[in-house]
């Protein structure tokens, strides 16, 4: 009977478990069958759904991101693992972590109310900024995150042998830690590639990337600024010619994912020393 | 000769507080643009009480859904460890968090609102949630319960429980505070997202009036300052308060 | 039956345990993935009495131990040989349940655990688990007297519903033991329950054993030899997998018949 019992809990346990990867199957589902083939014209040869430019623009304005945010990204990380000072480094972490975690519509409106008047219109540059201050909490925070992990005896080590804290940190601590960093970043890349509504409000609409103070698009502003063209016609062309940009940027954000696994599957530096008897 | 520091240290220091400051420039400038228009902010939540009651119900069904199977997730990759349904729920769950919420809202557009006929509403923009949420809660779950030493699970065994009893008696109170901080972690992430509600709940661009909700409301109010202060006031509000909640609750395990 | 008359002197071994032996280990092997752990065991654990198993690190004590109740289970590639037995009872044949086993055959840990609740409730977490019908009050009961068994119930008898992550670790260790009790066990095994707590601690600790003994048989890995040499009445010599000697406390200690045995003793090597 109580046996029973268990077996029954175990299964229902099983089953709620199991619908974590039934949702990421559903949707990779929906995807392929949206953008089946069907003899209509290939991706983006379909007007207006320019979307190999807009992927360039994902492109660019990523890599415009990733190049501005990772050094004071990860700069800051060392500046904040280094726990010195007490409540003061307790409130810059938590701004840190609590800018990671502001959506990106806020940071969209802080683009176009600050900085779009600035530059005089929303385009690549002013684009690649706001991501770039979207990538860097998130890069930081997951530094953070990495450089914590290293085990507080390896700090120590680092004072015994007589290294200053820099020496330390350059010379035992990043080495250590410096995959699960390398997580973090490729983790924050992730979140400029797919961000929708802060790009759609600065970067102009334009439709690739043409030049620094060209308007620009992504692939994922443009499914959201195109949407209302699946809405109007669920079966057409256009629905069938954002499923497929739509399904580009599911593989690329995975894509980000399963890099950021591999990068940390073979560190764990917590896991040297943990547990045992 | 002992020195104190050497001036190649100090200035490595200065650089890296520099970066620092970088860093947490915009979050003055969200701050600024809150409190810049006071009084309207003072006025204006009167105006926001739709979209409030929006963002509320469609989180709480996000959450209704993705808490429970999030929950059920975390604690078998955790526990169980081996085996293909943990190896699949991880993959999964690290896939999903990355996916851009625009991606899982279009699918939730071309299949529920439109291919199972729901139209827009609560029910489609629920779900798409509770995609978003998904893999925060199960990642949190994941991490809490792994947490949890394996000294204090040997010790139940040894005392003849069982391992279903011990993953409920001993391994989810020790657990509890940190996935609630996941939880309340994963609210704050569907209280921000924009891009999945825009294509279940409707916007400027989708032609429904079905949904309003908070970051619709930030988004719209994108050319009058003023009433978009309230929104963003609120929005900020929420988010700051539910990771310092979560902060507080993670960090006392 | 009660463990926990307090009689128990020296050699008051109830009727009828002598006869057959609380555990008995013929050639057993235990493998895992690094390798071959235990290399053929052979012993004989009379009941009713505390036994030392003593040796230098990586004997193997911990893992004889931990298979005797089974917590290695989840150990990966595990694999054993030989036999194993408690009472009657084959400890590895397939239909056993270990669950049920672990009842019998308490365990307390190296290093102290609470669990994250209050003295009370982690004393009664056992019985709970096992829905002892106890009531309220005889569980009230029950609670007290391991807690007295244990040596801590005057420490903490006004602060039972304080969090146990208040105590100190030798307080920590006893409410371990406590609570190990608490689920009436026929068998209590200790892994190096003293390495971690300071002496009067360690003393206390060794008077709640002291106080057991007879009632229950109690094993007790220790690094510490002078403890082995104060409460236990059998000793088990322990080298690279392997039992080298086992016998009465005196007798191992004082007329060793192996080499190896007195080499260890006198500090030799370990």
């Amino acid at each position: 009977m109580s046996r029973r019992l268990a077996r029954a809990a175990t299964c229902a346990v099983a089953l709620g478990a199991a619908s974590t990867p039934l949702v990421w199957m559903a949707i990779a589902g929906v995807l392929v069958w949206a953008a089946r083939p069907s003899g209509l014209p290939r991706l983006g040869a379909v007007n207006p759904v320019a979307a190999l430019g807009a992927f360039a623009g994902t492109c660019a304005t990523a890599g415009i991101a990733l190049v501005l945010a990772v050094p004071v990204g990860i700069g800051s990380a060392l500046c904040l693992s280094d726990q010195h000072w007490g409540r003061a480094g307790a409130v810059l972490g938590f701004g840190v972590d609590a800018l990671a975690g502001i959506p990106g519509v806020v940071f969209g409106l802080w683009g176009y109310q600050l900085l779009v008047p600035r530059f005089g219109g929303g385009d690549l540059l002013v684009a690649g900024l706001v991501l770039a201050a979207m990538v860097a909490p998130a890069c930081a925070s997951g530094c953070v995150r990495a450089l914590s992990r290293v085990p507080v005896a390896v700090r120590e080590q680092g004072r015994v042998l007589g290294f200053s804290q820099w020496q330390t940190l350059g010379g035992l601590i990043v080495p250590l830690a410096w995959r699960d960093m390398a997580a973090g970043v490729v983790l924050a890349l992730g979140r400029a590639v797919g961000e929708t509504v802060a790009v759609l409000m600065v970067g102009g609409g334009g439709v690739g990337p043409a030049g620094w103070r060209q308007p620009v698009t992504t692939a994922a502003a443009l499914l959201l600024a195109d949407v209302r063209l699946a809405a109007a016609d669920p079966a057409g062309h256009a629905a069938r010619a954002l499923a497929r940009l739509a399904l580009l940027l599911f593989a690329t954000t995975c894509v980000v994912r399963l890099a950021a696994i591999a990068l940390q599957r073979t560190s764990a530096p917590d896991r040297a020393g943990a547990g045992g008897e | 000769m002992i020195r104190a520091a050497r001036p190649l240290d100090r200035l490595a220091g200065g650089a890296l507080w520099v970066a620092l400051a970088v860093v947490l420039l915009p979050l003055a400038g969200m701050v600024w643009l809150a409190v810049r228009h006071l009084p309207a902010v003072w006025l204006a939540p009167r105006g926001l009480w739709p979209a409030i009651r929006g963002s509320l119900s469609v989180v709480g069904v996000g959450l209704a859904l993705a808490v429970p199977a999030g929950l059920c997730g975390g604690v078998w990759v955790a526990e169980v460890r081996q085996g293909f349904l943990a190896r699949a729920v991880r993959l999964s769950a690290a896939l999903l968090g990355g996916a851009s919420g625009v991606v899982v809202g279009y699918a939730a557009l071309f299949a529920l609102v439109h291919g199972f006929g729901w139209g827009f509403g609560t029910a489609a923009g629920g779900l798409a949630l509770a995609a978003v949420m998904l893999p925060q809660v199960v990642g949190a779950t994941t991490e809490a319960v792994a947490a949890v030493p394996d000294a204090l699970r040997d010790a139940s065994l040894a005392l003849g429980a069982n391992r279903r009893t011990t993953v409920w008696r001993v391994v989810a109170p020790a657990a509890a505070p940190r996935i609630l901080a996941g939880v309340l972690g994963a609210a704050s992430l569907g209280i921000g997202e924009t891009a999945a509600l825009a294509c279940t709940l409707g916007w400027t661009g989708v032609p429904s009036a079905a949904g309003s909700y908070l970051t619709r409301a930030v988004w719209s109010s994108v050319r009058r300052p003023e009433s978009g202060a309230a929104a963003l006031a609120v929005l900020l509000l929420v988010v700051l308060a539910l990771r310092a909640a979560a902060d507080r609750m993670g960090g006392r395990s | 039956m009660s463990p926990f008359g307090g009689a128990g002197g020296l050699g008051a071994v109830p009727a009828g345990q002598s006869a057959v032996p609380c555990f008995r280990a013929e050639d057993f092997h235990l493998f895992c993935t690094a390798g071959e752990l235990l290399r053929g065991v052979d012993l004989v654990v009379p009941g009713g009495r505390i036994t030392a198993l003593i040796g230098p690190s990586g004997a193997g004590k911990s893992m004889l131990l931990r298979s005797l109740n089974r917590m290695h289970d989840r150990v990966a590639g595990l694999r054993v040989t030989g036999g194993l037995w408690f009472r009657e009872q084959e400890i590895y044949a397939p239909d056993l349940d270990p669950v049920c086993l672990r009842r019998r055959v308490g365990m307390v840990f190296r290093q102290p655990v609470v669990f994250p609740a209050s003295i009370f409730d982690n004393v009664a977490y056992g019985p709970r688990v096992h829905r002892l019908e106890l009531g309220p009050a005889g569980l009230a009961t029950r609670v007290e007297r391991c807690l007295r068994a244990a040596g801590l119930w005057d420490e903490v008898r006004d602060v039972l519903r304080q969090p146990a992550g208040r105590l100190t670790g030798g307080q920590r260790q006893r409410l371990a033991i406590a609570r190990a009790l608490a689920v009436d066990p026929e068998v209590l095994l200790l892994d190096e329950p003293t390495a971690t707590v300071d002496p009067v601690a360690t003393a206390r600790i060794e008077d709640a054993l002291l106080r057991l003994r007879g009632a229950l048989t109690v094993v007790v890995v220790t690094h510490n030899l002078a403890q082995a040499a104060r409460i236990s009445q059998q000793t088990v010599f322990m080298l690279e997998g392997r039992v080298v000697e086992s016998g009465p406390t005196e007798v191992v200690f004082h007329q060793p018949r192996d080499t190896r045995t007195e080499d260890y003793l006198t500090g030799r090597f370990g």
